[in-house]
Order: C-alpha cells, then sequence, then structure tokens
C-alpha cells in the first residue's frame, strides 16, 4: 500500500515555514521590547538623576529661595520629557504650594498648551492624557474644556476627564459627572467610585445635583447620589432621603440610603431605621443597624436593644456589637441580655466578651 | 500476515476519514487561545496606560470602599500557617478581617495560631446562610479583641465546605477566597476591590491572576524578587498559567463570557454567594461549579450581574514539582470540568445565556473537554500510520513539527504579550527559560497532561471516588535579612 498523505507535504512545508517566521517576529519582538525597555528606563534615570533633589524639595514646599523651581524650569529639552512625566506623578499626590510650583514646571515646558491641543486629538489616550494633565496642573479655566470629555466613547477617556475635575475641584461639573455615570451612548458609564470621589470633593454645593440623581431611573446613579448624601455629607438632603427610602426597589441602594441616614439624620429617624433593621434583605437591615449606630444619640440604644434578639445572627451580633459603643447604657443593656434567657443571649455575650477584651488591652496600653 | 494488512487498512480508513477534521480542530483550538491572547493583550496595553491617571493610590482612602472578608481554609498546615495569616493580616486595605477554617487538622496548626496570636475562644453563633456539613466545634479571636482574625475549629469535611463554614462568618460585604499557601501581593485586596467599587450595583465576582511561586524569593510572605522555578516540570507550568489562567481568562472576561473563577484567588459578593448556596460540597469542580451556578441563577432571575477577570492582582502560588501530584492535579481537575460541564448541561447553545451559552459553554465542551481526546487519538493514529508505513518518517516530521509549532507560537505569542505588559520575570536568564520551556512543553509534557486529563474523565465516567491525595509542597525559597 502506498504511503498516505493527509495534507500535502508542500502545503505543510509552506505552513512551517510561516510559523517559523512567526516564531522569529515574536522572539525578536521579546528581545527588543526588554532591551528597548531596560534603555529607556537607564537613560531616564541618568536624565533625572540630578534633577531629583530638586523635584523633591519642590514637591515637598521645601523651595524657599525658589532655586529648586528654577532648575526644574530650566531644564535642556531633552530632558523635559522625563522631567514633566515625573513632575506628574507627583502632582497627584501633592496639594497646596508644592502643586502649584509642579504645575509651573509643566507650564514652563509646554504642557498646557500641550494639554489643550490634545482634548481633541484623535487617540483617545491624546485626549485622556491631556484632560489629566491639565486636572494635575489644577487649571480652572480648563475645566469648561474637559466636562465635553465626561461623554466620550473611550471610557479611559471619561475616567481621566473626571479625575481631572476632581482635581481641579469645580462644582459646575456636577452635573455633567452624575450624567456621565448612566449615559445614553455606551453601555458602561463612569465608575461609581470615581463619581462619588468627584462629587464629594467638589467645592462648589452640589446639594441641587445630588438630591435630584436620588430619583434617576438609573440604580447605579442613585447609587452614586445615597453615596455622596452619606459621605459628604449633604444634611439638607435628608428629608429627600426619608422619601427615597421608601420607595427605592434597588437593595443595594437602598442600603446605601439607609446608610446615608445614619450619618445625617437624628432622632425623629430611630423609628424608621429599627424598622429597616428588620428588613428580609440583610444588607439593608446590617445597614440599617449601622445607621442606628451612627446616629449615636442616647435613645439609639432603645431602638438598638430590640435588635439583639433577631433570629437573623448577623444583625443581632452587629447590633450587639454596635450598643458596646453606645456608652454605659449599651453595655448594661446587654449585661441584662445576657443574664435572661433567649435568642439575645449569645450576641450580647460575645459583644460583652469583645468589650472586656478591649477594654483589658487597653487597660495594658 | 493477515492481521497487519487488516490493520493498515482500517488505520488508512480511519486516517482517511478523521485527518481533516482533526487537523481543523488543532487549527481552530490554537487560534482560538491566540484570539484570547490578542483580545487579553489589548486588556493590558489599555491597562499600562491608564496607570497614571487610574487612582491606584486613591482607592486606599476611597469612601466606597467596602470591607472584604479574606476566607481560608487550612488542612494540616502547620509549618506555613502562621506566615500566611500574618501576611493576610497585613495586606493594604481600609477594612479586611481574616478568616481561618482549621478543616479537622491532625497536625498543630491550630496551637501555632494560638501562640501566635494570643487566641481566645468566644461565643459567636455562626449564621446558617450557606449550607455546611460540618458546625464550627468552637470559634477563637486574639486576647486583643481588636486583630481582625477569626479562627474556626471544626471536624473535617473538606474544603468547599470549610470555605462556607467561613463565608457564614464572615462579616465584611466581600469574601476572597484564598488557599493558606498562597501568597497575595500587599495591594491585591485594593486592587481586586476595584471592580466592586466601579460598579456596586452588578459586580458579583471577580477573579484574579495566579502565577507559580515556585522559585520566587519569599521573606515573611511576600514576593521579593521573582523567578522562574528551575525546574522544567514547575517551568511549564508556569507557561501554561500565563497563558490559560492569565490571558485566557482575562480574554474570556474582555468578551464578558468568563465562566471561571480560581478557588485559589476569588472574590465574591457575599449575598450573591449566600443567595445561591455557596460552594457544592460534593463538587468536585468546586470554583468552576459556583460561576457556573452565579451565571444560571442570576440569568434565570433575569437579574443584572457581572462576573470579571483582573489582570492586575497577582496571587502566588505552588505548583505542582512532582510528577505524580501533577498527575493528580489535572486528573482532578479534568474530572471537575466534565462534572461541572455535565450538570449545566442545560446551558450549552442554550441563547437564554447569550454569549456563555452560545460561545464559552460550547467552548468549553469542544476545546477544553474533548482536547486531550482528540490530541492523543490524533497522535495514535499518526504514529501507528507510520509504524505500519502508511506515512513515510518524512511526512510524520513534518506533520508533527507542523502541529506542535503553531502550539509554540500561541505560546510564545503569551510570553511577547507578559513582556510588552506587566514583564514580571526581570533576569535574562528567566527569558531564557521561558522560551526553552516553550518548546519544551510540547515534547512530552503536553502529551502526558493529556493523558492525566483522560484518566480524570475515565474516573468520572466510571463513578470511581475521588481521592484528592496530598499536595506535596516543598516550600518557598526564603531569603534572610
Amino acid at each position: 500500500m502506498a504511503t498516505q498523505t493527509i495534507v500535502s507535504p508542500q502545503l505543510l512545508s509552506g505552513v512551517l515555514w510561516v510559523l517559523v517566521w512567526a516564531a522569529i517576529f515574536l522572539l525578536a519582538l521579546v528581545l527588543g521590547s526588554r532591551t528597548g525597555r531596560l534603555w529607556r528606563e537607564h537613560r531616564e534615570r541618568q536624565l533625572l538623576g540630578e534633577l531629583r533633589p530638586a523635584m523633591l524639595e519642590v514637591a515637598s514646599g521645601e523651595d524657599d529661595d525658589r532655586s529648586a523651581l528654577t532648575q526644574l524650569t530650566s531644564v535642556a529639552p531633552r530632558r523635559t520629557r522625563v522631567v514633566d512625566r515625573a513632575v506628574s506623578a507627583m502632582l497627584s499626590k501633592v496639594k497646596g504650594e508644592p502643586a502649584r510650583a509642579l504645575a509651573e514646571v509643566l507650564r514652563s515646558h509646554g504642557r498646557s498648551s500641550w494639554a489643550l491641543r490634545g482634548l481633541s486629538s484623535r487617540r483617545a489616550i491624546r485626549r485622556a492624557y491631556a484632560a489629566w494633565t491639565l486636572g494635575l496642573m489644577r487649571e480652572r479655566e480648563s475645566g469648561g474644556k474637559i466636562v465635553p470629555l465626561l461623554q466620550d466613547r473611550s471610557m479611559d477617556v471619561v475616567v481621566a476627564a473626571a479625575r481631572a475635575l476632581t482635581l481641579i475641584g469645580d462644582g459646575a461639573a456636577a452635573r455633567p459627572v452624575v450624567r456621565a455615570v448612566a449615559p445614553r451612548r455606551r453601555p458602561r458609564g463612569l465608575p461609581s467610585w470615581v463619581a462619588v470621589e468627584s462629587l464629594c470633593t467638589f467645592d462648589e454645593p452640589v446639594a441641587g445635583v445630588v438630591v435630584e440623581a436620588t430619583t434617576h431611573p438609573q440604580p447605579s446613579v442613585r447609587h452614586v447620589a445615597a453615596t455622596v448624601i452619606g459621605s459628604r455629607p449633604l444634611p439638607q438632603a435628608a428629608p429627600v432621603v426619608r422619601e427615597r427610602i421608601a420607595a427605592e426597589e434597588d437593595p443595594r441602594t437602598l442600603a446605601a440610603l439607609v446608610e446615608a441616614l445614619g450619618k445625617i439624620g437624628g432622632s425623629s429617624d430611630l423609628t424608621l431605621l429599627a424598622r429597616f433593621a428588620r428588613h428580609p434583605d440583610e444588607t439593608v437591615a446590617l445597614a440599617a443597624v449601622d445607621a442606628l449606630e451612627a446616629i449615636g444619640l442616647p435613645s439609639s440604644v432603645e431602638a438598638l436593644a430590640p435588635l439583639v434578639a433577631d433570629t437573623r445572627p448577623r444583625p443581632s451580633e452587629r447590633a450587639a456589637v454596635a450598643l458596646t459603643e453606645l456608652g454605659p447604657r449599651g453595655r448594661e443593656q446587654l449585661r441584662e441580655f445576657a443574664k435572661t434567657p433567649g435568642p439575645a443571649v449569645q450576641p450580647a455575650t460575645y459583644a460583652l466578651q469583645l468589650t472586656a477584651m478591649r477594654s483589658a488591652t487597653r487597660g495594658l496600653d | 500476515m493477515d492481521w497487519i494488512e487488516l490493520l493498515r487498512t482500517g488505520v488508512a480508513a480511519v486516517l482517511a476519514f478523521v485527518a481533516w477534521p482533526v487537523l481543523v480542530y488543532f487549527l481552530l483550538i490554537n487560534s482560538s487561545y491566540l484570539v484570547m491572547i490578542v483580545l487579553a493583550a489589548v486588556d493590558f496595553v489599555a491597562y499600562r496606560r491608564r496607570i497614571p491617571f487610574a487612582g491606584r493610590e486613591e482607592l486606599m482612602r476611597s469612601r466606597t470602599m467596602p470591607g472584604i472578608s479574606v476566607v481560608t481554609a487550612m488542612h494540616n498546615e502547620e509549618m506555613g500557617i502562621r506566615v500566611a495569616v500574618e501576611s493576610f493580616l497585613s495586606l493594604q486595605h481600609p477594612h479586611h478581617e481574616v478568616v481561618v477554617v482549621d478543616d479537622g487538622s491532625s497536625d498543630n496548626g491550630f496551637e501555632v495560631l494560638r501562640k501566635a496570636f494570643d487566641l481566645v475562644p468566644v461565643a459567636r453563633r455562626m449564621p446558617e446562610d450557606v449550607p455546611v456539613r460540618e458546625a464550627p466545634t468552637s470559634i477563637h479571636v486574639p486576647r486583643d479583641g481588636r486583630t481582625r482574625l477569626t479562627v474556626v475549629r471544626k471536624a473535617n469535611s473538606g474544603r468547599s465546605d470549610s470555605i462556607n463554614v467561613g463565608v457564614n462568618l464572615a462579616r465584611e460585604d466581600l469574601v476572597l477566597f484564598v488557599d493558606s499557601d498562597s501568597i497575595l501581593d500587599p495591594g491585591s485586596l485594593l486592587a481586586v476591590s476595584r471592580p466592586f467599587i466601579e460598579d456596586p450595583i452588578n459586580m458579583v465576582a471577580a477573579g484574579g491572576v495566579i502565577r507559580a511561586v515556585n522559585g520566587c524569593r519569599v521573606k515573611g510572605g511576600r514576593v521579593l524578587e521573582v523567578r522562574m522555578p528551575g525546574s522544567p516540570l514547575a517551568d511549564i507550568q508556569v507557561l501554561e498559567y500565563l497563558r490559560a489562567f492569565h490571558l485566557g481568562r482575562a480574554g474570556w472576561s474582555r468578551i464578558n463570557a468568563l465562566l471561571l473563577i480560581s478557588g485559589a484567588f476569588g472574590v465574591f459578593r457575599r449575598d450573591a454567594l449566600v443567595s445561591v448556596g455557596g460552594l457544592d460540597a460534593n463538587s468536585i469542580g468546586e470554583d468552576f461549579e459556583l460561576v457556573m451556578r452565579l451565571h444560571r441563577t442570576f440569568r434565570k432571575q433575569r437579574k443584572p450581574y457581572r462576573v470579571t477577570f483582573l489582570t492586575e492582582p497577582i496571587c502566588w502560588t505552588e505548583v505542582p514539582s512532582t510528577v505524580p501530584v501533577l498527575r493528580r492535579q489535572r486528573s482532578r481537575w479534568h474530572r471537575g470540568l466534565w462534572e461541572t460541564l455535565w450538570a449545566y448541561r442545560g446551558m450549552l447553545f442554550n441563547p437564554r445565556y447569550g454569549r456563555l451559552g452560545l460561545v464559552a459553554v460550547p467552548y468549553y465542551w469542544l476545546f477544553e473537554l474533548i482536547a486531550p481526546l482528540l490530541e492523543l487519538a490524533g497522535l495514535v493514529l499518526i504514529a501507528l500510520g507510520f509504524a505500519l508505513g502508511l506515512v513515510s518518517w518524512q511526512y510524520f516530521l513534518l506533520f508533527m513539527l507542523v502541529a506542535y509549532a503553531y502550539a509554540i507560537i500561541v505560546t510564545l505569542a503569551a510570553v511577547t504579550v507578559e513582556e510588552l505588559s506587566y514583564h514580571k520575570y526581570p533576569r535574562w536568564r528567566d527569558l531564557g527559560v521561558t522560551l526553552v520551556a516553550a518548546v519544551l512543553e510540547n515534547a512530552g509534557y503536553r502529551q502526558l497532561t493529556a493523558w492525566w486529563r483522560m484518566e480524570g474523565w475515565l474516573a468520572a465516567l466510571t463513578r470511581r471516588e475521588q481521592k484528592w491525595g496530598t499536595m506535596t509542597r516543598s516550600g518557598f525559597t526564603e531569603v534572610d535579612g
């Protein structure tokens, strides 16, 4: 019988050659990439070497005679790129006068005009870096030009724009930020935490926009609003929160609203929160227990005490631990529970054990 | 001889019949890996570019960062448990706790922890949110009442059941499963929490990158220097982890069809875990089964949800360095794969599950489950053809070269993506080892693992009892000073 050929040897040989060339290409890419990276790192170290002390001096606010700043603003053109990169990395970590001084370095190297031009670049990454650079320089007058990028098709650009606006702190961007959380054109919006940080940092009143966002059809937007109300905090939003709590359907947003009420509410909210502590969704129930503790009034003890007997171990344990934080009255209540047979015995005993251990350590301290 | 002639005729007929389908299959499987790698590469490049403005430093003080419970089960891990718990406790996160479940250890593991953390028993009640086989016999916390550590003792009932106990006792919103012999990078908790603060409404689970710790220099539960293991068996597994677990899963995640989050490092929203009943203690494919159940449950309930894979956080784990341990592991993995795919066969080509049902699940059936069978069958056939003189040795060689050259290209592509993105292995020597391993993988290792996977599948089909065996650890290379 003659030998079989499944595929013609010529075809196999051709394919093998293609594969061999592909392997050579990938090998060259790996080696070239590593060599290039090491060379760039070495060069950057060289170029930055003697300038690093000056950078640290400016960033730490110790450049009283501005000599370090002068050194940085007058570097040779071949060094500006690496200096700008290092300064940008520092700028995101400093505030106040050092931030202003570092921004001056970038401006002296023409980064401001570079960034403004970049806002309309066709490359998403260029737009993102442009917005971020303007944010790092805290260029308040550029805020209006960055805002449209919150509706950009690239998520990187949206995030960079929102974070830049956060650094600038212009509250006029609050509404576009909220809108970016649930965009019409993209499946995903601005990450929740970025929006929350922006809305909590903006220096102008944002309460109106945030309160309005509590009724947004998208739960992601309502969640951001609820979190901001509790985190910023916005006490003036309390009436709206009470109203929204009754209507909210999304359990995580409801939990955020309940938590917010704990931070901005008062004694009149204890009954409402105690009711939510019995909510079938444990996330909501736990948020309500935390809220009762956060209100921190003597009357919180009365609201929390019945919850220690909750048949669900997590809310009951959380309520018991919360009572230990509410002073002698709370602890006295727990001692009563610990003595009386019933579902409250174990959580009360556990919470008292924890308190005793903590007190003993404090004593050792 | 007649029977040889008969065999020749038979093999020739089979070769003629299956040769093309097998070839197309090999082409498709390797191309699919390549596509996954390209998809992951796009993600990696984007990730690297956005680092300056992504706000990683701000995560630590973010107002929205949820608490996270690090849950780990230990069974006879006296040697490394103290360092592991210390390193888990020292991870960067504003609000995390560690829950260690002692799964009926017969060694002094618990005593080691008791002494190291001055543990005392407490009267804590375990919620029964997730069903468990063995309830805790005692619950302990450090005497200072502040260190956020809980150590639970219970009778031996397996890893999944122990993790479920940990889930019940977890206080935080998020639960991270991690093996007690794994090492987490300091910023891994922050990174793994990130998807949950980006999309707190819909995100239910996230998986992270797992890499081999063999050969790395470790000190006090921290990886100080990343190195290749230095033993061919482990070197090849480094590449496998990179190609399949890192790049493969990143690719699936990019198209929103991630089916597998490794149990060695996966984070879940606690309420989502509770809603699906936690890990199935009867399942061998524990982590895979859990993610499939999450998908099925949320899809059936028509609830919006997301499962994602993070390319950034790093969990380091020891990969098997001996053949028997590797054999048991691969056999168990494949058995788990089969049992889970079979249990969830209703998802196959089911449009109700979208890309999962129409792309990911069929892919797992076709390219993960059947791959070893077809690979071995193809090899046997071509070898038989060669032995019986049906194909010439030149042709045999050419055929094998082409078949495995494509596999090498796929691995090289994965190495290239790694080098262009994270370049975790800084030494030139390690790069050399990686490249050699990419070739060596195809000379024996690949065929052996295919055989072991078949063993696992066969064991499942014949309903043989699963024996977990012992994962012999050779330990990390601890450095002084």
